[in-house]
């Protein structure tokens, strides 16, 4: 298709005023593009929550002691617990294994005793281990309770409590230790890589499944510009969606937003192209709805949710994986949009990562092209 | 002598089995995706922190510094030390996602831990990834702590501590949460996807009136329509129980009887709402989209990405109707825990509830469509 040429230009024209229609004809489009950009950020900025919050835990103090009471006093009062009080770990056990309690604290008998003059003894902790996240982080915040509660009371029981060397932790761009702040930038991503393969998969297997596909490639449209002008609504609904996305994490949560408008619009154009390409690839490989769909979430909306670093590391991934998340393109997304939020314009970051989605977009094109042009043959 | 109904649904049960597995492809993506599914994203998806990479900025020369990068080097979690001039430097390195943060030696630390006093370390951290950040300022505490120890054995703390057992599950492996879990979230994606597109791809392809024309009334026609979808959850979920002790160390303590009753109470819930969705969608497009619409909340507030007790209120009242969050619970109560029969059925009676329910609802919005 030349530029100059204006009938390819009416052309192309005519293919994204069928393709909007289309957009517009079905509600289902306009619920993907921004009932579910507001359903996710609602979702990641309010429910799924990797802070802290009260552990329901069952006590067994066995000491009766003053000590023992202050120091179940003294839990009882703290945040990281929600703190029920029992006979015996007999009696806990139960409600351990139904998941209404977390953690059983035992407190032995002598413990009073044994502080400051002897060895002391030790405050056991029974927690559910299916639960392996809650499991680590009660037992990481007893440890740090019981750790002040001797401090606070060392004077009285003559504990030696100076410490040789403390760690002073800060938090760059994020002091208030949000998870808020890791979760949303991530949660625009699983937008984008959904409306980039997921609707896109659907559109072409469609032209396939009701037999226009022919019909399409009889117009006198390159190949081509043909798959550019049907992406072309696609990307800016991709667009739009991002926005609705950023406006929600910058007004409806408080994110700051300290990059600029051009680098956002560079990093979610490059990820929309590849995953764009993606979606289309797989509808042109499998010419079926069905079919289009579980490919789209085996390797669309699924690694972007799960190997793409925002929510599980992927440093500590067993090596194999490591190797596949390269060919995620979500991987290439997530750094450079939480940074555009928290940190700001880091273009030595930005750009290597927008060269390979772009990259992963040309790639994703041509193979699509070619797939058609083999349909024809 | 089977009934009249019964055997109008048989035949179009018979039907619908018949479409979904004469269709080779559709057929292989119903068995290959899942199983990769559990494989790549239950091995993959683990909250442990490893192989982290930290900088340190070393303006002491003493035996402080020396013993405590020893101790940090050589701890299995982190993979690879990096030295850095300054501070600056080591932010510019965490600003471009070099190292996870580092830490900050300062140049008096030996002197002061030798007059006796409290030494302290400065740790920066990545805010940009909290989660990871908070747990190595964990490890790195610990580091401090045991040196600490070392250096002043005299003075180590006759303090107590925390002895920690874990029931179900004593080394914490991360495998025995996602493995199980992961049972519950491929299902849903699987039976949803089959059950969703039953009555949109009559619609699609012009075949729905025919439907509607056949001596079947609508309850008839969708009980025939809950059997693909049933078959294929029971199938895959009862093949993953089958295959996850097999290819990792997860054990299966309970009762593999009442974990295929809980697949299939679990099973008709997902195919409930997806008929549901599928009564109203217009085309297959409408019916997925719809159905992802419904299905990705359903799977965050589950409580497998994150605890449903740190949601607030009103979710946590949402999450005890999802059919996703009993079957997690269930699937980990009879995989780790032995739950007993009564605890099992505490949790299938809910989803079997949604399940009839759901398949009402889209009785009722039949009914009214072909009216």
């Amino acid at each position: 298709m030349s530029w100059r040429d204006p009938l390819a230009l009416r052309r192309a024209a005519a293919i994204r005023a069928k393709e909007w229609a289309q957009v517009w004809k079905d509600p289902s489009t306009f619920g993907l593009v921004v009932l579910m950009p507001l359903i996710l950020m609602f979702l990641f900025g309010s429910a799924v929550s990797l802070d802290v919050h009260a552990t329901r835990t069952g006590i067994v103090d066995q000491d009766h002691t003053r000590f023992s009471r202050e120091l179940v006093a003294n839990l009882s009062r703290n945040a990281y617990f929600s703190i029920v009080e029992g006979d015996s770990v007999e009696h806990f056990a139960p409600h351990l294994r139904e998941g209404t309690l977390r953690g059983i604290i035992v407190i032995p008998d002598g413990f009073e005793g044994g502080l400051g003059v002897r060895r002391p003894l030790d405050v056991q902790l029974i927690t559910d281990g299916s639960q392996v996240n809650t499991a680590t982080f009660l037992q990481a915040h007893l440890r740090g309770a019981l750790k002040s509660w001797v401090e606070g009371e060392a004077a009285e029981l003559d504990v030696p409590v100076e410490p040789v060397v403390v760690i002073n932790p800060r938090f760059t761009y994020n002091p208030a230790l949000e998870s808020r702040y890791q979760l949303v930038p991530g949660a625009i991503g699983i937008v984008m890589a959904m409306i980039g393969s997921l609707l896109t998969a659907l559109i072409m297997a469609r032209e396939y499944e009701r037999g226009t596909m022919e019909g399409l490639l009889a117009t006198p449209l390159s190949i081509p510009s043909l798959v550019l002008n049907k992406l072309a609504p696609y990307y800016l609904l991709g667009l739009a969606s991002t926005m609705i996305c950023v406006a929600v994490a910058v007004w409806g949560y408080g994110l700051p937003f300290r990059g600029s408008i051009l680098a956002l619009f560079l990093i979610s154009s490059a990820f929309l192209a590849a995953v764009l390409g993606q979606g289309l690839l797989i509808s042109a490989g499998t010419k079926n709805q069905f079919v289009s769909t579980q490919f789209a979430l085996l390797s669309g909306f699924l690694p972007s949710l799960l190997l793409s670093g925002f929510l599980f590391e992927i440093d500590s991934m067993p090596r194999w994986v490591q190797w596949l998340t390269y060919i995620v393109p979500a991987r290439y997304l997530i750094p450079p949009l939480q940074s555009v939020f928290l940190v700001g314009d880091i273009w030595p970051l930005f750009i290597p990562n927008i060269l390979i989605l772009f990259a992963f977009g040309g790639f994703f094109y041509l193979r699509v092209t070619r797939a058609i042009r083999r349909t024809i043959a | 002598m089977m009934s009249g109904w019964l055997r109008r649904v048989a035949a179009m049960a018979g039907k619908e089995l018949k479409v979904v597995l004469l269709d080779r492809r559709v057929l292989t993506t119903l068995v290959i995706s899942p199983i990769v599914q559990l494989i790549l994203f239950g091995f993959a998806t683990t909250l442990e922190v490893r192989n982290i990479d930290l900088g340190v900025v070393n303006r002491d020369t003493g035996v402080v510094s020396e013993q405590f990068l020893a101790a940090l080097g050589g701890s299995r979690n982190i993979r690879k030390l990096a030295f850095y001039p300054s501070e600056a430097a080591l932010g510019r390195a965490i600003e471009r996602r070099e190292v996870l943060g580092g830490v900050i030696l300062p140049p008096d630390l030996s002197q002061v831990v030798a007059r006796e006093e409290t030494g302290e370390i400065g740790v920066l951290l990545d805010g940009r990834r909290i989660n990871a950040a908070q747990i190595v300022t964990g490890y790195i505490g610990e580091i401090a702590l045991d040196l600490g120890k070392d250096l002043r054995p005299r003075k180590a703390h006759p303090e107590p501590e925390v002895i920690a057992r874990h029931w179900y599950n004593p080394n914490l492996g991360y495998r025995w949460f996602t493995l199980p879990g992961m049972i519950t979230l491929i299902t849903t994606v699987i039976v949803l996807s089959v059950s969703v597109q039953a009555l949109a791809r009559e619609r699609e392809f012009g075949t729905f009136d025919e439907l509607m024309a056949l001596p079947l009334r609508p309850w008839e026609i969708l009980l025939g329509k809950t059997v693909p979808a049933l078959c294929v959850g029971l199938f895959n979920a009862t093949l993953y129980v089958i295959v996850i002790p097999l290819v990792s160390d997860v054990p299966f303590h309970g009762s593999f009887a009442l974990m295929v009753l809980a697949i299939a109470a679990f099973s008709l819930a997902i195919t409930g709402i997806g008929l549901s969705i599928s009564s109203v969608a217009q085309n297959q497009q409408q019916a997925f989209l719809g159905g992802f619409l419904v299905i990705v909340p359903m799977m965050l507030l589950s409580g497998y990405a994150s605890p449903v007790d740190g949601m607030p209120g009103w979710l946590q009242a949402v999450s005890r109707v999802d059919p996703l969050s009993h079957m997690l619970i269930v699937s980990h109560g009879i995989f780790l825990k032995d739950v007993t029969v009564w605890e099992v059925l505490a949790h299938v009676w809910p989803m079997a509830a949604v399940g009839l329910t759901t398949l009402a609802l889209a009785t009722v919005l039949l009914a009214r469509r072909s009216e």
